[in-house]
């Protein structure tokens, strides 16, 4: 993941406000990079650019070395499906789908893992995310903990190359937090490129890289040891 | 999945009962239409229809109109050169509702008249259909009678496939033949067409709940999906692929409410033998 000049300009009314601005950086898998800042500083946005949710107003953005400024809705969709995983710290998850069934959720449009496959695979990641047991609870069922837990497994069910995370731990007790950590870092040393934006002190023990951002731009980028 | 899912909710069981209790209404307000429509017509069986065209006219092919024949008008009664009612030569059937020795008398007593030589013929009282003012004749009587009789006009008898407004349906009929159609009701079945038409007030009111409902259950489909449009976009389904879903789920809701109101409507009709 390549990002050059970023920008993202808000405008409202009369006002034009830079959300980002002049962001450039360069994401490699197998590390595991934590985003800090203040609220409004623009972690979210970067995130969700990065995660090709939002088009960014002006800049370059290389996704595995393939320009994705100029794709449309649905080539975008599948460079999610296929190559990103999300956490957010609102869960999103389906609350009528039982838990291994959100996490099959992505794998239904992959045409790459079939039918037969789907549910098993499901289970293999509750079983990584330590809750194969309740794979058939609804989420109204389940500890904030647990539901973010499914929502890491959703986010491996196309086995991506990066995990980008917005405040996952943010509703979650130290306990919970250390569990959804330690899997992210095994996820990075295993190959993944994680990307996570916190205000958790813990991220730093976990992190490779930490990136601080300031009024939307870069102000510092530390390698951690 | 995405549609177990969506049976899940309890707004989605709310809606496929009501609209399952509508599809079933409207069966029952079908069903009752179609029972009175053969109850009305079967009690209209031995009405008909009457009317006179010119000579030069072509025989009429009309819409709406059964047993349509070409007759002699003798006085008050038809014969019917009607073959489909298999008649042997010199045999004459007159209606059941005259089924007196008087009236054989008169109707021979006319036949003479013409010139008939009436010992030549059977003369049997019929239980066919058309019960008042009619006597049938076979081929061979109705071409001695059609010399006999001189007039310009043909005189055609006739049933109707639908008796349910009947006079609004005839008064359709004379503007396109610019004639008079006479008419013979032979029914005690009235006042059920009144009971035929209230099935059309249900049927309309029913129809209105339907598309009111529709609308307000669309409608809040669509709130609900759109809580979840973030969720489909962060794994990854297009905007195409969420409005197909959406699509899915409601005619699911459509097909699978009718598919039931229909199981349900026939296990009713089987049970109360309607």
């Amino acid at each position: 993941m390549h990002v050059e000049n970023l920008e993202k300009l808000y405008k409202m009314a009369e006002k034009e406000i830079y959300a980002l601005k002049d962001f450039t950086y360069t994401f490699t898998k197998g590390k595991f990079y934590a985003i800090t800042g203040h609220s409004g500083s623009g972690k979210s946005t970067l995130i969700r650019i990065l995660g090709l949710i939002d088009r960014p107003s002006k800049g370059n953005y290389l996704f595995n070395n393939q320009d994705v400024t100029k794709l449309n809705d649905d080539e975008l969709s599948d460079i999610r499906n296929k190559e990103i995983g999300f956490i957010f710290q609102e869960f999103y998850l389906e609350s009528e789908m039982k838990a291994y069934e959100n996490v099959m959720l992505p794998m239904l449009i992959n045409p790459e893992i079939n039918k037969d496959e789907r549910e098993q695979r499901a289970l293999q990641l509750l079983e990584l995310v330590q809750l194969k047991e309740r794979a058939n609870h609804f989420p109204k069922q389940l500890s904030g903990g647990e539901q973010q837990r499914i929502c890491l497994a959703r986010a491996l069910a196309n086995n991506p190359n990066y995990i980008l995370a917005d405040e996952p731990t943010g509703n979650l007790d130290t306990a919970n937090e250390e569990i959804v950590f330690n899997i992210l870092k095994k996820l990075s040393t295993e190959g993944k490129c994680v990307i996570v934006v916190s205000h958790s002190k813990y991220v730093l023990k976990y992190a490779d890289y930490v990136l601080n951002l300031k009024d939307g731009k870069l102000e510092q980028s530390n390698e951690l040891k | 999945m995405l549609l177990k899912s969506f049976y899940r909710k309890r707004t989605t069981k709310i809606y496929l009962i009501i609209f399952t209790l509508i599809f079933i209404a409207l069966y029952m307000v079908i069903f009752g239409k179609s029972y009175y429509r053969k109850y009305i017509n079967e009690s209209f069986e031995g009405s008909y229809i009457t009317f006179t065209l010119p000579k030069d006219k072509d025989f009429p092919k009309l819409e709406g109109v059964t047993n349509l024949q070409e007759v002699v008008n003798l006085d008050n009664y038809f014969l019917l050169s009607n073959s489909s009612f298999n008649l042997d030569n010199y045999e004459i059937l007159i209606s059941p509702f005259y089924n007196d020795s008087k009236m054989m008398e008169a109707v021979q007593e006319r036949l003479a008249k013409l010139g008939i030589d009436t010992s030549l013929y059977n003369f049997e009282f019929s239980d066919e259909v058309y019960t008042n003012n009619f006597f049938y004749a076979n081929p061979f009587t109705y071409s001695i009678l059609d010399n006999q009789i001189n007039s310009n006009d043909n005189t055609y008898v006739g049933k109707l496939y639908d008796w349910i407004d009947f006079e609004e349906f005839i008064s359709e009929l004379e503007g396109e033949l610019g004639t008079e159609i006479d008419c013979l009701i032979m029914a005690d079945a009235m006042q059920y067409i009144d009971i035929y038409h209230g099935f059309n007030i249900f049927l309309y009111l029913l129809l209105f709940l339907f598309v009111i409902l529709s609308i307000i259950s669309i409608v809040n489909v669509l709130i609900d999906e759109k809580k979840t449009n973030f969720l489909y976009r962060i794994i990854g389904y297009s905007s195409k692929q969420k409005r197909l879903i959406v699509i899915s789920k409601l005619l699911s809701l459509l097909v699978f409410s009718l598919l039931l109101g229909t199981i349900s409507s026939l296990i009713l009709k089987v049970i109360f033998k309607w």
